[in-house]
This record gives C-alpha cells, sequence and structure tokens, in this order.
C-alpha cells in the first residue's frame, strides 16, 4: 500500500485511540498519564522518524535540504521534551503543575528556533525565486488577520500572566516564552499559506498545507496549555492533547507527502 | 488549463503544473519571460534554456536542487 495512505490510515486510528481514551477513561483512571505521555512521544517519534527520512532524500546540500534538516532539528527536540515530560511525570512521579519550569520545558524552548528558522530559510528562498508574490490587498487582510489574533493572545494570556503577582519571575518567564513563540510560528506559517494557497492544487501545495496545519495544531495545543497550566487546570487525559498528536501526525505526513514527489521527480515521472 | 498559441509556452506549462499548481506555473513562466525580455506567444526553441534556467530557482524552494534540475532537464529536451 502506498505510504502516505499507511500512515494517514495509522494516524486516524491513533487519533480516534487518543479522543475515545480520554472520553472514555475516568479523570483519574491510573492509566491515563500513560496514554496522554506515551502517545505525544510516539506521535514526535512518527514525525522525527519521516523528517529523518525526508531530509536524507536530499541530494544537494541547498537551503530547501537545510531548511527540511531544521524542522527535523526542531521535531527531535520536541520529541525529547515530550520524553522528558513522561519521564518526570510516570517513572519520577513529579506533579508537572507544580514542577515547572522542567527539563521538558528547555528543549520545547530551544525547540522553536530551528523551527522558525526552517521557514525563514523556505519564505526566504521563495522571495528570490522569482515567483509571485501576490498583492498589497491579501497582504493586507492576511496582517490584519495576524494583528487580531496578536491582539487576542496579548489580552487573554500575556497581560493577565504579567500581571499576576503569584506567579514567579522564572515561571513568568516561560509561560511568556511559549505564546510569543508560538505567535511568531503562527505569524510564519500562515504567510506560508498565503503563498501556497497562491500555488493551487498540486502534492506541492497538500506537502505544505500538511505542514503548515500541523504547526498549526501544535501552536493552538500550546496556547490553550499555556493558558490552562497558568491557571494550573491543566492535568493529563485533557483533549488538547490531541491537537499536539494531530500536529505531529500533520507533519509526517507532510514528510512522507515531501519524499513522495521528489522520488517521483527522481523517476522521470509527474507528480 | 490557460493555453496560449506558442507550442513551447504550453509544453513548459504542463511540464510545470503538476508541482508548481497551473496557476503558479502560468506565473513563473510570465514573470521568466518578462525577465528575458519576451513575451510568452513568442517562446522560441533558443529560449527555452534561459527559461529553464530561471524555473530551476523557483523549483528548488520546493523540491531541492536535484529535483529542480530534473524538471528543468525535460524543460530544455522540449
Amino acid at each position: 500500500m502506498h505510504e502516505f495512505k499507511q500512515l494517514k490510515i495509522i494516524s486516524l486510528i491513533l487519533v480516534a485511540f487518543n479522543i475515545f481514551a480520554y472520553l472514555l477513561l475516568p479523570d483519574d483512571a491510573e492509566m491515563l498519564p500513560y496514554v496522554s505521555d506515551l502517545l505525544t512521544v510516539f506521535t514526535s517519534l512518527i514525525s522525527v522518524f519521516f523528517l529523518f527520512r525526508t531530509y536524507a532524500f536530499f541530494k544537494v546540500f541547498d537551503f530547501a535540504k537545510t531548511a527540511w534538516l531544521l524542522f527535523l532539528i526542531g521535531m527531535c527536540l520536541n520529541f525529547l521534551a515530550e520524553t522528558f515530560y513522561a519521564l518526570n511525570e510516570l517513572v519520577l512521579m513529579r506533579d508537572m503543575n507544580e514542577y515547572f519550569p522542567s527539563t521538558a520545558d528547555i528543549f520545547w524552548c530551544i525547540a522553536y528556533l530551528p523551527l522558525i528558522a526552517g521557514f525563514l530559510i523556505i519564505g526566504k528562498g521563495y522571495r528570490d525565486s522569482g515567483l509571485p508574490l501576490g498583492n498589497m490587498k491579501s497582504y493586507s487582510l492576511v496582517v490584519g488577520g495576524l494583528l487580531v489574533i496578536v491582539a487576542l493572545v496579548s489580552y487573554f494570556l500575556l497581560n493577565p500572566i504579567v500581571t499576576d503577582a503569584e506567579t514567579r519571575l522564572i515561571e513568568k518567564v516561560f509561560y511568556l516564552y511559549y505564546p510569543i513563540a508560538d505567535l511568531v510560528i503562527v505569524v510564519l506559517a500562515i504567510s506560508m499559506y498565503y503563498i501556497v494557497y497562491q500555488l493551487g492544487k498540486g502534492d506541492i501545495t497538500l506537502t505544505w498545507k500538511l505542514m503548515i496545519f500541523g504547526f498549526l495544531s501544535i501552536t493552538i495545543a500550546d496556547l490553550l496549555y499555556s493558558y490552562l497550566g497558568w491557571m494550573e487546570r491543566y492535568g493529563s487525559g485533557n483533549l488538547i492533547d490531541v491537537a499536539w498528536n494531530i500536529g505531529y501526525l500533520l507533519i509526517a505526513l507532510s514528510a512522507v507527502k515531501q519524499k513522495q514527489i521528489m522520488q517521483l521527480i527522481a523517476k522521470g515521472g509527474n507528480s | 488549463m490557460n493555453t496560449l498559441n506558442n507550442m513551447y509556452y504550453n509544453q513548459i506549462i504542463e511540464i510545470l503544473s503538476p508541482f508548481l499548481g497551473n496557476i503558479m506555473a502560468q506565473g513563473a513562466v510570465m514573470a521568466q519571460c518578462k525577465k528575458i525580455g519576451i513575451s510568452p506567444e513568442k517562446i522560441t526553441k533558443g529560449d527555452i534554456s534561459k527559461l529553464a534556467e530561471g524555473m530551476k530557482k523557483a523549483l528548488v524552494v520546493f523540491v531541492g536542487t536535484d529535483g529542480a534540475l530534473s524538471i528543468t532537464e525535460r524543460i530544455t529536451r522540449i
């Protein structure tokens, strides 16, 4: 069976399992933290695996390969973060609402850097390619939409965190870092989506749409987690975990599609 | 797909469309034609290699240098 189709089916099974497990297991079920933590470790590992295979398929070390390498490094760091989080909660039995920031947070924070760099490199490459950049009216709409998102996140999340006297400074730094870095990812992902939207239909468009929605899914989960975590209301079995898993799996699918396109080109066929 | 009364233009679009999408492929060809100072309706055999070279830059973004070379080689063989 086609690898893309296989991974799509596996992804649907994993997401369905995630949702049903969370809906059916009681909140205090012993199994819940294991499902919650190990599933995100597994899905992040899937994204790392397929990103590596795609990165390795590029023969020439050009900016495109560099961008995919940066996405791979970012996802590796996310995988390590998920693993450390699971280790802390499941093996060392730490209450992750109290044990914040943890080792996992350091890896998550660093992970944003190569991911942002990857998007910037692709964006620069596109700008230098001579391909149409779109029109001012569309950019104005996109910028307007992004400003609304930034304003909402600032009002509902950033400002309350900054003004909260009960939150320690180190916690504030991390609580603020995440949504700010996530906003940067959202801006870059939406900008990339606008570029891809101009391409119309095609496998390349699908590759990037999967990647973009993958990152958007992760950042939405991150923003909700930041809010819930600051309110100390996040716990294992929260449905926002599904968004992380969906995000990792969409990125894996993007990598598979990209490799498929390059394999087809190498064979001399059409996408 | 929008076609012009130019065999080379149509064949280039046919090669590029599966990767860039039809709209972007047309945009890319028109942009390259403008760069080398010709209109898409007047593409000749002699313009193909210059157009292919310009296309390569566009394709590298999405399929890397090796993929871009492979596709542009098909364009130069028109």
